[in-house]
């Protein structure tokens, strides 16, 4: 019985964990000064309404991108490609860049002082996770 | 001939992959960007030719794009768009590859910029983006509102775009544009010049993310094949809702056409997304003429179209359309088109394959 329950806590605990977990990470450049930026304003640097970012993506059909669009924008990856196809072919803007790995994203925020990208992953030493805000 | 323009198509066909397959381009080339998109169908109608679907069926119906653009700062872009449909039987479309558009945009800042060239003309929801994949459930937007005898796809000219912040998160974008464009006309492969055009658009960006609401007017002198120039003046408005799962658009067109009458045209389609593949849409389309003959006043029944779009995406950038649609008007082509004529029912299906990248 008390087996039994100590299984049961443990699982418990590994469960919270994950829950707890975050789905992504958002990094920046080492030499960036942010520390924190709100989720309206993430949501905004991805849809480049924040021409001093220069934000990068993961694939479309990533499950990280699904995650961050969800949390980031509230929306489906659906609707965040249908806004930039509007866009991009009626000539008037193009989408971030799109990676299609973690370490692409980190291999491109540590190249760019104004980067800003997202992983699932654990982030390296080399760049710079910052908080995102409600 | 015919055999070197499909050697055209194919060729075109082949770099749209080609490209698709080689988005990661070096360094020296970051600044440079491809896009494209190609939409390809069968349509079949069930007694009358229509849209240039005949009652046989066909394959040759597609509309494909690629797109160069070169970003070379964040003050200047190249744009340079080439493009190609063919819409069955239509006299409309051609077998060659068109240059579809072709503009410098200066930015002047992050909220005000210039177009010159070939621009897409700003009109309604699906002007500039009609083809693409994702931004329209059906092949075609509604005819009956963008009906190229109306309206252009294009504008040979100079457009300037300001972008303003508004009280509680809205946002407004306007267009103001001066040029000339060419009309086109169903069953007949020659264009009308529409010349010293110039009008404008207004887009409000609710708070409500993917809500808008849009509106504009334009002017144009039209030189018919026969006959004087008339004056024709357009007003529209639009209301597009994109919310996520619930997709929702209507707009309306009223024309003064000088002396051939006035025209009016709306349309309204909503779909549901059912899962993250799978979208059902539905569209009620309705336009019509009033002219004046020989001083008795006459009510013309254009076209009253209503669809339903099955949409499943295979993946973000694969999508398949099935749609069926029944009109009800003056559009079949099987016969010259008479605004006294009986309107005459047509069903037609059009299954087709989007692809873009």
């Amino acid at each position: 019985m008390v087996r039994v329950l100590a299984l049961f806590v443990a699982l418990a605990t590994t469960a919270a964990a994950q829950a707890a977990a975050p789905d992504f990470h958002v990094i920046v450049n080492r030499s960036s000064q942010v520390v924190s930026l709100s989720r309206a304003e993430v949501s905004a640097i991805f849809m480049r309404r924040a021409p001093q970012w220069m934000p990068v993506d993961q694939a479309p059909a990533s499950h990280v991108r699904e995650h961050f669009s969800r949390a980031i924008h509230g929306k489906s990856v659906a609707y965040v490609i249908r806004y930039w196809q509007r866009l991009i072919f009626a000539g008037r803007a193009l989408p971030p860049p799109e990676v299609r790995s973690d370490a692409a994203v980190v291999e491109f925020v540590k190249k760019h002082p104004s980067a800003i990208g997202y992983i699932a992953s654990e982030p390296p030493a080399d760049v710079k996770v910052i908080a995102v805000t409600p | 001939m015919v055999v070197f323009q499909r050697l055209v198509t194919v060729v075109l066909s082949l770099l749209v992959a080609v490209s698709a397959a080689a988005q990661t381009l070096p360094n020296w080339l970051s600044h440079f960007s491809v896009h494209g998109y190609v939409s390809q169908a069968y349509a079949v109608s069930e007694k009358h030719q229509i849209f240039g679907i005949p009652s046989d069926g066909t394959t040759d119906y597609r509309d494909l794009a690629l797109q160069f653009r070169y970003d070379p700062n964040r003050a200047n872009t190249v744009v340079v768009q080439l493009r190609q449909q063919r819409f069955g039987e239509s006299q409309r479309g051609s077998d060659s590859v068109e240059l579809d558009w072709a503009f410098y945009q200066r930015h002047f800042n992050d909220h005000f910029s210039l177009k010159a060239g070939r621009i897409p003309l700003p009109l309604g929801i699906f002007n500039e983006a009609g083809g693409a994949a994702m931004t329209s459930p059906f092949f075609r937007p509604a005819y009956e509102f963008y009906d190229r005898e109306y309206t252009s796809k294009t504008l040979d000219g100079a457009l300037a775009s300001l972008s303003l912040p508004g009280p509680r998160r809205w946002s407004f974008d306007v267009d103001g544009y001066y040029g000339r464009w060419a009309l086109e006309q169903w069953n007949r492969s020659d264009e009308v010049d529409a010349k010293n055009a110039y009008g404008a658009q207004v887009w409000a960006n609710t708070p409500i993310d993917g809500v808008r609401i849009g509106a504009g007017a334009y002017r144009c002198d039209v030189d018919p094949p026969v006959g004087v120039t008339v004056d024709y003046v357009m007003l529209h408005g639009s209301v597009d809702a994109d919310l996520d799962r619930w997709r929702f658009s209507t707009e309306y067109l009223s024309g003064n056409l000088d002396r051939y009458g006035t025209y009016r045209a709306g349309y309204a389609q909503v779909g549901y997304q059912f899962t993250t593949r799978f979208s059902v849409h539905a569209r009620r389309s309705v336009s019509r003429m009033n002219v004046t003959v020989n001083g008795h006043h006459l009510h013309v029944p254009l076209s009253e179209g209503t669809g339903l779009s099955f949409n499943y995406a295979a993946t973000p950038s694969i999508l398949f359309k099935l749609e069926g649609h029944t009109n009800d008007g003056l559009l079949r082509e099987d016969v010259p088109r008479n605004i006294y004529a009986q309107p005459s029912q047509t069903r037609y299906v059009i299954a087709s394959v989007v692809a873009s990248f």
